[in-house]
Order: structure tokens, then sequence, then C-alpha cells
């Protein structure tokens, strides 16, 4: 109950940074679909890194360790030669030709390292592609891209914040749906396999199933570092490691986070305003600090 | 009153919001500073200040409710693309050669009072510009700009920086488009007989070849009336 009653009390906390002194166009036009993207973005990239850490069994996994991020962002620094205005198609172009690649390793990597393995390679490859295109490219034209680079929530209209929510939240439920199948995964391939579910092919749909959405909020946000490979733990830490739990509570923590970091961000040097990823970075690093020496006690952090 | 009366004053009550401090300068060459309700953090006008130029606070924007804005290819197009939807007027200008420069006078006069005042600043810009790049004297020496130094990053053909030197008489030793960044070795086999520097950052490059020219980068990267001063700095 006491849980529940905290989740509830961070969501309305979260939400009420929208609402707060706005009204008329910067409240329908700007806060809410941007204060909504910020939720999406934050919930999926919370549960992606929870879905990443059991499949892959490695705790330093995060929604980007298998490339889609890199891809994302050299898809928005190439759209800056041809159509800077096209940034976002050319950023999802390129997630999505990595997903298709994760899924193309998936089925040829079986073991989880190589896997990860594999999502270096891919990372180092769009991220020193990035950087080629840094040297070349014109650097009055680099602004927009470089600005990508470092997360921002961007404005879109509300329609497609809506549209990026239910797909957020699709993603949400059938990873909840199958969090019994990462549940028995986590146990290792052969118990899995005793127990019926087929590893690789589960696998698969896991990851998938993830980083479909974070190739979508990264393609609008850019990369927004932490969230993901941190709440997670907390929940683990805190609550439970039953995935149910932690691919619910990930989303609802992680969503309402970044809606506050968001605020924070546009607030805190207002009218200049600071890429969002630091101040997940430095909100989170303390939490997690103290969520950690309370496990390393013995305690339940919450 | 006149129609013309009531034409003039919506023109006085024209705001305009300016996304770059080039822009600024434009406005401020040509009179139309009053204008001016919001600026960028970099700008040096006194106005509001609405954040930074890629990525400036859309509801600071909007709460100054500017009957236009204008911006240049450096801010973001989602900014833009957030302007339009709230129904602000938004004019971007470009400045890829010094032509580009010199029309974008007509293009903000236009928008904001009359092509008359823009036609008359662009004639003046020209001519005060052809006749300080004849005193500057390049006299088909060839040159380098470096608007960085700590990694020499040297200004190539095809922008209005490469147009000015070349009407101040000089050749640009880089022929490559655009931008280009060289390792030193490369940098020393320029062989310039003169290297201009406009750098923000503090380090020389260690070798230079010929003479050395000083401008501020503020003169030489704001395409506006500032590319006067940069003139002056290389007599």
């Amino acid at each position: 109950m006491k849980r529940f009653i905290f989740t509830l009390a961070f969501i309305v906390c979260a939400f009420s940074t929208i609402i707060l002194g706005a009204s008329g166009f910067i409240l329908w036009g700007l806060r809410l679909p941007r204060g909504i993207l910020a939720f999406a973005t934050g919930g999926v990239l919370s549960i992606a890194g929870g879905v990443y850490q059991t499949t892959l069994r490695n705790p330093l996994a995060d929604p980007y360790i298998l490339g889609v991020a890199s891809a994302s962002v050299f898809g928005a620094v190439l759209s800056s030669f041809f159509v800077p205005q096209a940034k976002v198609f050319f950023s999802l172009c390129f997630a999505f030709l990595t997903i298709a690649l994760i899924f193309w390793m998936a089925t040829k990597l079986t073991i989880p390292e190589r896997l990860v393995l594999g999502g270096v390679v891919l990372n180092a490859f769009f991220a020193a592609m990035t950087l080629f295109l840094y040297a070349i490219q014109n650097p009055f034209s680099l602004a927009d891209s470089v600005a990508h680079t470092l997360g921002y929530i961007p404005y879109i209209p509300l329609k497609e914040t809506l549209g990026i929510l239910a797909i957020s939240v699709l993603s949400c439920v059938v990873l909840l749906i199958r969090s019994r199948r990462l549940d028995i995964l986590s146990l290792g391939d052969d118990i899995a396999y005793s127990l019926g579910v087929e590893p690789s092919r589960e696998r698969i749909i896991q990851i998938i199933t993830a980083t479909l959405p974070v190739a979508i909020v990264v393609s609008f946000s850019g990369p927004i570092g932490f969230l993901g490979l941190v709440f997670p733990h907390i929940v683990r830490f805190s609550i439970s490691s039953l995935n149910a739990i932690v691919t619910s509570l990930s989303f609802l923590w992680g969503g309402s986070f970044l809606l506050i970091c968001d605020f924070v961000a546009r607030r805190i040097m207002s009218p200049a305003e600071l890429p969002v990823g630091v101040i997940t970075a430095l909100g989170l690093s303390p939490v997690f600090l103290w969520v950690l020496k309370t496990v390393g006690f013995g305690k339940r952090a919450f | 009153m006149t129609l013309g009366g009531l034409i003039t004053l919506a023109l006085i009550s024209l705001k305009v919001i300016s996304l770059a401090p080039n822009i600024t300068d434009m406005m401020r060459f040509m009179g139309l500073e009053k204008h001016i309700v919001g600026v960028t953090n970099f700008d040096n006008f006194p106005a509001k200040r609405v954040g930074a130029i890629v990525r400036p606070d859309v509801e600071t924007i909007v709460k100054l409710k500017p009957d236009l804005v204008i911006y240049s290819p450096l801010t973001s197009a989602n900014v833009i693309e957030t302007l339009k939807r709230a129904g602000i007027k938004t004019l971007g200008i470009t400045y890829n050669s010094l032509d580009d420069v010199a029309y974008s006078f007509e293009v903000i006069a236009s928008a904001i009072s009359s092509p008359e005042i823009g036609k008359e600043a662009k004639r003046k810009f020209l001519m005060e510009l052809e006749e300080l790049a004849r005193r500057v004297k390049g006299r088909g020496r060839k040159v380098v700009v470096l608007i960085a130094c700590a990694r020499p990053t040297a200004v190539g053909s095809g922008n209005y920086i490469d147009d000015l030197i070349k009407l101040a008489g000089f050749e640009n030793v880089v022929n490559r488009k655009g931008f280009v960044v060289f390792d030193l070795e490369a940098f020393v086999k320029l062989k310039a007989d003169v290297t201009i520097l406009a750098c923000h950052d503090a380090s020389n490059p260690p070798f230079i070849h010929g003479d050395v020219k000083k401008v501020n980068p503020d003169d030489l990267l704001r395409p506006g009336p500032r590319l006067l001063n940069a003139l002056i700095d290389l007599m």
C-alpha cells in the first residue's frame, strides 16, 4: 500500500509540473505534448533497461547497449547533410535498421554475452561514422544535430505524442504479459528450456519488443542516459525482482522522473535549456548510491 | 487618421524576436531595433533574453507574443515548427554567400517595414564593404582563414567568409568546400602568405607560415554589418 501511494504521489507530482503557471497554448500546445513525450520516453527507456539486463545477463546493460542510440544519432547527423528538417525520419530509419541487425544477430548468436559484444560493435561502428561526419561537415550546420546527441525532449504535436505514448504502453503491456517467461529466462537457458520456454526465441521477442519503442523515442529526444540503467535496479533492490513488477514500476517511476527532470532542465537556467540527460544523471546518482547503501545493510530501500 | 497613418501605426507596434546576434545587428544597421522585443542569450542588445540560438525557450517566446520571429539556419527546425503551430509568423535567413548576407537586409526589412529600407541598407552595406575591401589590398596573396586554432579549422570555398576574403583581393589557399580541419603537417604545407586568425580558443597553431592577422571572431563569424569591422581589422 505504501509503495502504491508513493508511486501515485510520484506520478501526480510529475504531471503537476505540466500545469504549473501554464494556460492556453503554452499548456495544451507546448507543455502537455512535451510532458507526455517525456513520460513515455522515461518509461520506455527504463523498461528496456530492465529487459536488456535480464535477457543479456548483464547488470550494466542499458537501452543503448545494442547500438540503437548510436545509429539514431548517426541518422540525425547524416540528415544535416541532406534534409535537416527530416532529422527524426533519418534517425528512425537508422534505429530500425539497427533493430533488423540486432534481430539477425540474435538469431545467429544464441549466447547472450556474444550478443552484447555484437551490440558493442554496432555502437562503435555508428559512433565512428558519426565522428567521421563531424569531421567533414560544416560546423555551422551541425548545431541542431549536436543538440540532438545531447538529449533534449522536443516539442511535437499532441497527436504524435499520444501515438508514441500508445506504442510505449503497448510495449509495456506485451512485456508484462510475457514477464513470467522473462522470470524463467533469468534462471538460465537450461532451466528455461526444461520449463517450456525456448530461450533464443524468447530473448529475441523480449529484446525486439523493448527496442522498437526505444528506437522511436530516441529518434525524437536523442539518447538520454542513466534512466534505463538505474530504474530497473532500484525496483529490484527496493521492491522485487519479479519482472512484472520491475517492468510496471520502472515504466511509471522512470516516466515520472524524466518528466520532473525535463521541468528542471527547462527551469534551472531559464530561458536557457539544459540537456535533460545532465539532470537525470545528476539527480539519480545520489538516489542510486543511497539505494545501494541501504541494500548493503540488508534493508529494503523503500 | 488616414489609411497611411493606420499602416504606420501598425508597423510601429510590430514586435520582433531575433534568434541570432547577426540578425539583431542587421536590424540595428537599418534602424529597426525599436521592433526588437527578444534576443538570444548571446546577444548584446538590451531586450528580453529568450535562451540559446539553437534551442531557445519556446514558452518565453510565446509569452512575448511577437508578430515575427526571425531565425538563422542554426536554430532547431523543431523549435521553428512549434512556433508555427503557435500561430507565430517566422522568417528564416540564410548566409551561404556574401550575396545572401546582403539580400537578408531586403528580406528582413520587407517583413518588418518596407523593402526600400532594406534596399537602401543593402546598397550602403555593399558600398562600404567594397570601399573597405579595396583598402585591405590583398594583392592576390595566398591566405588561410582559421576559425579554430587549436585544431586548425580553415575556411574553405563556397561560403560568405571565402567571398569576403576574395573581395579583399586575397586568394584562399583552401580549395575544398565548406570548413576543413587540418592536421598540422597538412596545415604547414599550405604555405599561405597570410594567416588570418579568427579564433575563440586562445592557443595559436604552433607553426604559422607568413604574416599573421588577427580578426575579432565575432566580427567575422556574425554574417552582417560586423563584417565591415572584420575588414578594418584586416587593413
